[in-house]
């Protein structure tokens, strides 16, 4: 997607403008009104069906159990607050939301160090084993065993006697980053060259080049893989589960919101499931709120290169 | 490097030296996490495919050649989940490309209003999809769930739906993956409608194009080479999903929403613990493998259709 | 000077390193956050030993959700009350118990004493020496009291003792009273056609009001028939699992009748909406609520269940035992022991785990007060003898212990030896719902099942994952352990 590329398009399409587009062709205005009211009613209808279940969740979250499963209004008749004392205090929430809170920090900077410092090299030097490299990297991508990969991975952990921790579940969260290694890679080979051999020619060493020049510079892509890496590890399930199963103090929330499902009196106790479903998404709805340009814009960046 | 080999002189050989150990001490820390968390698992399951092994406490790991393999091939529940998989794949795929799509066409200008809606709609793409799960199942449940009700009371249904029943279950867990996935593939569309110049727009508007012979004649051709990664996504994404699944039907009933990398899963780790059931190791390393082989030769199908393979990365 | 070189090359690396850290100062110390975290935590116990005058933490997990509340607030007494500092914590895991526990005992994080859950579970680490031979603590009087539940083969193996049974459990049909007068079922049904009949009866009268005939929570096909047709057809057809302990083989293919049976009772015309996604939970709220005629289910936990989960009055049900095809009784049905609890004989604190199930579990307060809250059927004498069991006991005669017809029973080889015995294709559960949710044909898919039980069977034989299990003279009206 370069303007190069960009400037033959535009040729390709006047092109294809010449041949193809029927001219003088008129549209009357009722038409137009009627794709207006279409238009508004479609989206409309796609605003109601993604906001209804995130609605019903936090609404929920504040309703009494019987108002949840008989039946009630949309919104609460009597605001609740209690429930999410009792999520908090008796579910024990308040050490769910640490560990979440711990966890996807530590991954999103691990991530973050890591991926920057690795995609910066491979774009910048050559080295002994760079093409094995790339291609395992490559590969990686491409295969998809799925979760199965846990079992190894916590296995390994085990060995290393770091499953009994969050730092194993941080290992196993932040993961090889293939991907995000490439984002990095990109971005790093769209800095020129140039301010790296002029800083070097001003005595600054490698290490000096990645912290001066292109760490500041590559602060978007950066903020693009921290913003995922923080969303993924917050929102993760499967790995979260199998890493903490032996461990419940180390559950994270999502798990935890997944286990009130079979808690005690949870089948009967939707306000519950609500409360802690809400305490688990409002903190990345928060982070969305302020930055859901660079989301949209990152998924983009990501899209494009990868 | 490999047309210097024959000058190396040792102070050039140290300096190469010295330039490979600084690459690698910036290489080290994700080099330890992809060996540990991408590579080793890998060779760990390409080994025990061989093997039957139910884990500790059961006895050491039994060779057993090509066995679980064969029995993949022999394996009817198998290849119902994978043709489940592409069920569910297929049917998220000609639901969201299109309403992706639309939505991307009419939000893609800078106007007032626009930005906030993106928003909104993007909004499912950040939540964690086995909490919505959970929350789904409260909604879709067919004996008190508000979905039904809402339909009840609007009288388009006089008897309740088994939302996840097994006439049901597929096609809401598709429902549920739009839902989940609809802004993701908007942006990446408004990505591509973007790179149109509006100029480009403007000026067939001058030429007296309608709006659907803009959209056919004009934007979809440009969107050619977003078009083919969005689609890559697609098909590698049905492949993955795998938690909506787990929390929302578990695959059932009776196997009508299993899907191929949790069946794999289910040998690793039993989901239904209450009474004995235990892992086969061997047996699902057996079928992660070849449900990897069936998604990467598709993709590299995909791939070499959409004549993109020089463009991996 | 190679060498210098090469620790000039080495410190570069870790300066980048160091340097590094100072870049990502928050990272290190976000890194170090967590470790402190994890540290605190793992080591919270250690620190309790030896920080506040040597607390010990005794870890208790357990599945059972029906007694939760009761055994807690025992559990918070000793707690308060004991004076040998020990603190106990008790756990509970729901579904993926037997998962937990398995990660637990391979990562080292085995917790000193747990629920018996079955046989299974059991065996997979007896022999690795993880359960503690409880004589090694019991007086002379504990011995005595417990004698009538010591059963070799079940919980005592070469004169060693793993777990003490409490209480009973076996599975009955649960029905709502009221529905049954509203649509004039004069009495449980006895026989399985029965069960089919009385189950449209209410569907097709009541259903516009949502009350529908049956419900079984079929959400895991496994968790649904282990505490229903499984346990009928043992009585029907005298083999527990499809099991002949005379022949030493499987044969399903009697269980046709009952299956197709069942795929009615589970059709629209009979079930409650919704049966193949849901939970036994759910379920029960959903019966309390009046809104399903019958299920069947544990005996142990529905009265504590709708005393305390999910209130209902207990006037509004009853149960009965499960009906068979035709009313046949070829066998018995299995009754299991409750209440039993493993101690982790590797535990450093094995000792003190003795000393706290004594106290808080094998004391007879406890027992009685179990028993009379409804949270099981003592099966100790001395128990029994003393304890003024609740309404529902008095008055339930079906949610006691039936000598006559229930009975335990030896375990078939897929539950010895279950890892050891790999069943290629799906498992019996899973064979029976393709039946019932699939349209699977009956005869041909228990044939098939038959074949590939059998087959899976000689080949643990073969391979050494299993041994032969067979009980020449078995008879299923009076079975033997072995």
């Amino acid at each position: 997607m370069t303007g190069g590329n960009n400037g033959r398009r535009k040729e390709i399409l006047q092109e294809r403008k010449e041949n193809r587009m029927p001219r003088k062709h008129r549209h009357i205005s009722g038409a137009d009104a009627a794709a207006g009211i279409g238009k508004w009613i479609f989206i409309g209808i796609m605003v109601v069906f993604t906001l209804y279940p995130i609605l019903y969740t936090i609404l929920g979250a504040f309703k009494t159990n019987a108002e949840l499963t008989q039946g009630g209004h949309f919104l609460p008749s009597e605001w609740h607050f209690e429930n999410f004392y009792q999520a908090f205090v008796e579910a024990d929430f308040i050490r769910y939301t640490g560990n979440s809170i711990l966890v996807s920090t530590a991954v999103t900077l691990l991530a973050v160090v890591t991926c920057s410092m690795a995609g910066f090299i491979l774009a910048r030097r050559t080295f002994f084993g760079k093409k094995l490299l790339l291609s395992l990297y490559t590969a990686m991508m491409f295969v998809s065993l799925g979760s199965v990969t846990l079992y190894p991975i916590y296995e390994l952990l085990q060995g290393l006697k770091i499953n009994k921790s969050l730092v194993g579940l941080v290992i196993a969260l932040t993961g090889g980053q293939a991907a995000n290694v490439f984002l990095v890679m990109g971005f790093t080979r769209s800095i020129p060259k140039e301010l790296d051999e002029a800083a070097i020619m001003d005595g600054c060493s490698l290490y000096g080049v990645y912290r001066r020049i292109v760490v500041p510079l590559s602060k978007p892509i950066l903020a693009v893989v921290a913003l995922f890496a923080f969303r993924n590890s917050w929102n993760d399930y499967i790995t979260s589960l199998i890493m903490t199963i032996a461990v419940p103090r180390l559950q994270t929330l999502t798990v935890a919101v997944v286990q009130l499902k079979y808690s005690v009196n949870a089948a009967a106790e939707w306000h519950i499931m609500l409360a802690g479903a809400s305490i688990a998404i409002l903190p990345i709805l928060l982070v969305y709120t302020l930055a859901h340009r660079q989301f949209i814009a990152g998924l983009t960046a990501g899209a494009v290169k990868g | 490097m490999k047309g210097q080999k024959r000058a190396i002189r040792p102070a050039q050989r140290k300096k190469i030296l010295i330039g490979n150990l600084q690459a690698y001490s910036f290489l080290l820390p994700n080099l330890i996490l992809f060996t540990a968390c991408s590579l080793y698992p890998v060779i760990w399951t390409l080994k025990y495919v061989f093997f039957q092994y139910g884990g500790y406490g059961t006895g050491e790991p039994l060779f057993v050649g090509w066995e679980n393999l064969a029995r993949v091939f022999r394996d009817r529940v198998y290849w119902e989940s994978v043709l489940h998989t592409f069920t569910y794949g297929f049917g998220k795929l000609i639901l969201i490309l299109p309403i992706a799509f639309f939505l991307a066409l009419l939000l893609n200008q800078q106007k007032k209003g626009n930005g906030l809606t993106q928003s909104i709609i993007f909004l499912p793409t950040i939540m964690s999809s086995a909490v919505m799960g959970l929350v789904f199942y409260l909604l879709f449940n067919a004996y008190n769930g508000e979905i039904n009700k809402y339909l009840m009371e609007a009288h388009i249904i006089s008897q309740p739906i088994n939302w996840l029943g097994k006439e049901h279950a597929m096609k809401t867990l598709v429902i549920t993956a739009v839902w989940g996935g609809v802004g993701n593939y908007m942006v990446y569309f408004i990505a591509g409608i973007q790179q149109v110049s509006t100029d480009v727009i403007e000026s067939a508007k001058i030429d007296g194009a309608g709006r659907l012979q803009s959209i056919w004649y004009i934007i979809l051709p440009m969107l050619g080479p977003i078009l083919k990664i969005i689609l890559m996504l697609a098909i590698t994404s049905a492949f993955n999903d795998i938690t909506n699944v787990m929390v929302l039907t578990e695959g059932g009933p009776n196997n009508a929403t299993m899907v191929m990398s949790l069946y794999g899963y289910e040998y690793f780790f039993p989901i239904s613990a209450t009474q004995a059931s235990v892992p086969q190791y061997g047996y699902g390393a057996a079928v992660s493998v070849v449900s990897a082989l069936i998604a990467g030769v598709i993709t590299v199908v995909y791939l070499k259709i959409s004549r993109r393979l020089d463009d991996i990365y | 000077m190679r060498w210098k070189r090469k620790a000039a090359a080495l410190t570069a690396g870790m300066m980048a390193f160091s340097m590094l850290a100072g870049c990502g100062a928050e990272e290190a110390k976000e890194t170090a956050a967590v470790s402190a975290e994890e540290s605190s935590v793992n080591t919270g116990q250690a620190q309790e030993e030896n920080g506040n005058g040597e607390k010990t933490v005794i870890n208790i997990w357990s599945k059972d959700r029906h007694d939760a509340a009761y055994v807690q607030e025992k559990i918070d007494e000793y707690n308060a009350s004991n004076t040998d500092n020990i603190e106990v914590k008790y756990t509970l895991y729901t579904d993926n118990f037997t998962q937990a526990v398995d990660m637990a005992i391979q990562s080292d994080e085995m917790p000193d004493m747990l629920t018996y859950v079955n046989a299974t579970e059991f065996n997979k680490y007896v022999d690795d020496g993880w359960w503690l031979d409880l004589y090694e603590y019991m007086d002379d009087d504990m011995k005595e009291y417990f004698k009538d539940v010591i059963i070799p083969g079940y919980n005592e193996f070469d004169g060693k003792l793993y777990f003490i049974p409490t209480s009973g459990t076996t599975c009955r049909l649960f029905y709502n009273k009221e529905i049954f007068e509203r649509v004039g079922i004069e009495h449980p049904p006895e026989t399985l056609e029965e069960l089919v009949e009385d189950a449209k009866q209410i569907t097709s009268q009541l259903s516009q009001e949502g009350i529908y005939g049956f419900a079984e929570s079929m959400k895991s096909a496994n968790s649904g028939l282990s505490r229903s047709m499984i346990v009928g057809l043992q009585r029907e057809t005298g083999k527990p699992y499809g099991y002949d302990f005379e022949k030493g083989e499987y044969d399903f293919t009697d269980w046709a009748d009952t299956l197709k049976l069942w795929t009615e009772l589970l059709s629209d015309e009979c079930a409650f909406p919704g049966c193949e996604s849901l939970d036994i939970d759910p379920l029960r709220t959903q019966f309390a609520a009046g809104k399903i005629g019958m299920y069947m289910s544990y005996s142990h936990a529905e009265p504590g269940v709708y005393e305390n989960q999910f209130p209902m009055d207990s006037s509004k049900w009853d149960c009965a035992p499960i009906p068979t095809v035709g009313g046949k009784e070829n066998g018995k049905q299995y009754y299991e022991g409750t209440g039993g609890y493993l101690i982790n004989a590797k535990s450093p604190n094995a000792e003190k785990t003795f000393q706290v199930y004594k106290e808080i579990f094998a004391n007879e307060e406890y027992l009685v007060g179990y028993y009379e809250g409804g949270f099981g059927v003592s099966i100790i004498p001395a128990v029994q003898e003393k304890a003024e069991p609740g309404e529902d006991f008095k008055n339930k005669e079906w949610l006691l212990i039936h000598p006559e017809m229930d009975a335990m029973l030896p375990k078939a080889p897929h539950e010895a030896f279950v890892s050891g015995m790999v069943v290629e294709g799906e498992d019996l559960f899973k064979t029976c719902e393709s039946i019932y949710y699939g349209g699977a044909d009956v005869e041909s898919t228990l044939q098939d099942l038959t074949d590939r039980y059998n087959a899976a069977y000689q080949n643990a034989i073969e391979n050494g994952t299993g041994y032969e299990i067979r009980i020449p003279d078995y008879d299923p009206m009076n079975p033997t352990m072995n």
